[in-house]
């Protein structure tokens, strides 16, 4: 192959030089029990995680409770009575009774008892008060409080850190996309329009991988947006100017627009009555924040931004979704979406959204099945290596970025 | 008795089975459907969606009368279902692994309550 040939075909491996190249020791290891331990002590639990939108509890005295079986506990975030959010784990210091039951998932309280001995904190996670106090030693309940949860936010989103001195804040562990997103996510334009709850059973890296390239498109999504430009006969394909790779997080650049295609019926009617979809060519809008399409390319239809390890942000001009992984094993993964979008002015623009809602939430499913059927073969170690082509490199970083800190734990830990 | 507007009530026979006013009613109804039994409703009302939609343009998101809603969630299944008819030639995506009872949804009404709740 002349080197002019290798120019044009893999321009992105070319763009990263410094990354590894050709096959990748990856096998059944990596989807192991002792492997996901180390992913959940070594990254979870030490990573800025984005667990919810401030908009998720705007008044003073809102709560919202998580439980995340990845972080093993549940935990409470609260709005106080000065308007700051803290975190907390779902525990009272007494004797370890959940404050908020398994059920309760979200209100608006003043104080939290305890539903054990019903000891009563405040927002701040104050013991304020404790029933029939002269039974207990005073110097006992010195300094008692419920146990707070490292929080940061940023453009509305919550994160949480489970290491109680993470290692950078939140803007050092955003980096360059701390800036680059800056006034994109707003409130009064995106409002939260649906949440899917998926309990899948795969491996949480096999769905960021096929989040992080537009190769498998051609094919899983054959029947589905980006497909039916494949279908055309034009193959989709990232731009190596629109491949971000960060020292943990990802973000890519997809194009829309590309060859000829039909609209479907009730496509072109939702196009007619609303910007319903990324795909809609009325949609792409150049007006966003200077790290969203970074190329300002007049062709693009979204952004995918991995915040690293679990969060996919899809960021496109109609809309923007947020989909949260949190493996309970190694094999099991909860997924959530939550789906922001303008609010519809009529009838007619709820039924254009309804079809931008199910064109995202079924291309998302078509990733989960290709994530869960890699799930079921890993454990057969019959592959040792992973081959990437130059589409696939955000993956081959990705495995690199996991497989470090899983290693620098174990060396650590064992 | 008039379920729909009277501009579309050629439709009304499939109001009871078909103006479902969640999404996971609607989802949980294709994918547990017959691809057969849909086509007869998405043949029915895929000619009108066009007149639908203009009819439904001057009504609120959340229309107030009846026969309004009831027009509303049935163009909500029409856009649920034209995915087996005009994008997939099957039931649902390539679903070998996935199961769909393992997802669900709050829908966008659902979302709004959310909303209200706070």
């Amino acid at each position: 192959m002349s080197t002019v040939m290798k120019d044009k075909l893999r321009p992105i491996t070319e763009k990263f030089s410094d990354m590894p190249q050709g096959r990748v020791d990856i096998d059944d290891a990596v989807a192991s029990p002792a492997y996901f331990k180390a992913e959940k002590e070594g990254i979870f639990k030490k990573s800025w995680l984005n667990i919810a939108r401030e908009s998720d509890l705007p008044n003073i005295g809102d709560f919202i409770v998580k439980t995340i079986d990845t972080l093993d506990t549940s935990i409470i975030i609260v709005r106080n009575k000065e308007g700051k959010i803290n975190a907390f784990h779902n525990v009272c210091v007494h004797r370890g009774m959940t404050l908020c039951g398994k059920h309760e998932h979200s209100g608006n309280k003043k104080y939290f008892a305890c539903p054990y001995h019903a000891w009563v904190y405040d927002a701040d996670g104050q013991l304020v008060d404790v029933p029939d106090r002269q039974f207990f030693d005073e110097k006992d309940l010195e300094g008692l409080s419920l146990a707070k949860i490292s929080l940061a936010t940023w453009e509305g989103f919550i994160f949480i850190n489970l290491d109680s001195e993470p290692a950078e804040t939140l803007e050092e562990s955003l980096g360059e996309l701390y800036k680059g997103l800056e006034g994109y996510f707003d409130d009064d334009k995106y409002k939260l329009v649906n949440r899917y709850e998926m309990d899948t059973q795969m491996n949480w890296k096999f769905y960021v991988d096929s989040s992080i390239e537009a190769y498998h498109a051609n094919v899983v999504h054959i029947q589905n947006n980006t497909g039916q430009n494949a279908q055309s006969g034009t193959i989709l394909h990232v731009d190596k100017d629109a491949v971000r790779l960060y020292e943990k997080h990802r973000v890519l650049g997809l194009p829309s627009g590309f060859g000829e295609r039909e609209l479907s019926p009730i496509e072109a009617l939702s196009f007619q009555y609303g910007a319903t979809t990324p795909y809609d060519v009325r949609a792409a809008g150049s007006d966003m924040a200077p790290g969203i399409n970074v190329n300002k390319d007049p062709h693009w239809a979204f952004d995918i931004v991995e915040f690293f390890p679990n969060i996919i942000l899809f960021v496109s001009a109609p809309l923007y979704a947020v989909i949260r992984l949190w493996p309970s094993s190694e094999k099991e993964c909860l997924q959530v979406t939550d789906v922001y979008m303008s609010e519809p002015k009529n009838a007619a623009e709820r039924v254009a959204l309804e079809y931008g809602l199910l064109s995202l939430r079924d291309v998302i499913r078509e990733d989960v099945n290709t994530a869960e059927g890699s799930t079921t073969m890993v454990k057969s170690g019959a592959i040792k290596e992973y081959v990437f082509s130059d589409q696939e490199i955000a993956v081959r970083h990705s495995y690199k970025t996991i497989d470090d800190m899983v290693k620098t734990w174990l060396a650590n830990n064992q | 008795m008039n379920n729909l507007p009277n501009k579309f009530e050629g439709l009304s026979k499939f109001v009871a089975e078909w103006a479902l006013d969640t999404e996971q009613a609607r989802f949980d109804k294709r994918t547990s459907g017959k691809v057969e039994e849909i086509k007869f409703f998405y043949d029915a009302i895929i000619q009108q969606m066009p007149d639908i939609m203009a009819y439904l343009k001057d009504k609120e998101v959340e229309p107030s009368e009846q026969e309004d809603k009831n027009l509303l969630n049935m163009a909500m299944s029409c856009v649920e279902v034209s995915r087996i008819f005009e994008v997939w030639n099957q039931l649902d995506v390539r679903s070998d692994y996935l199961d769909p009872k393992r997802m669900t949804c709050l829908g966008y009404e659902g979302a709004k309550k959310l909303d209200r709740v706070k």
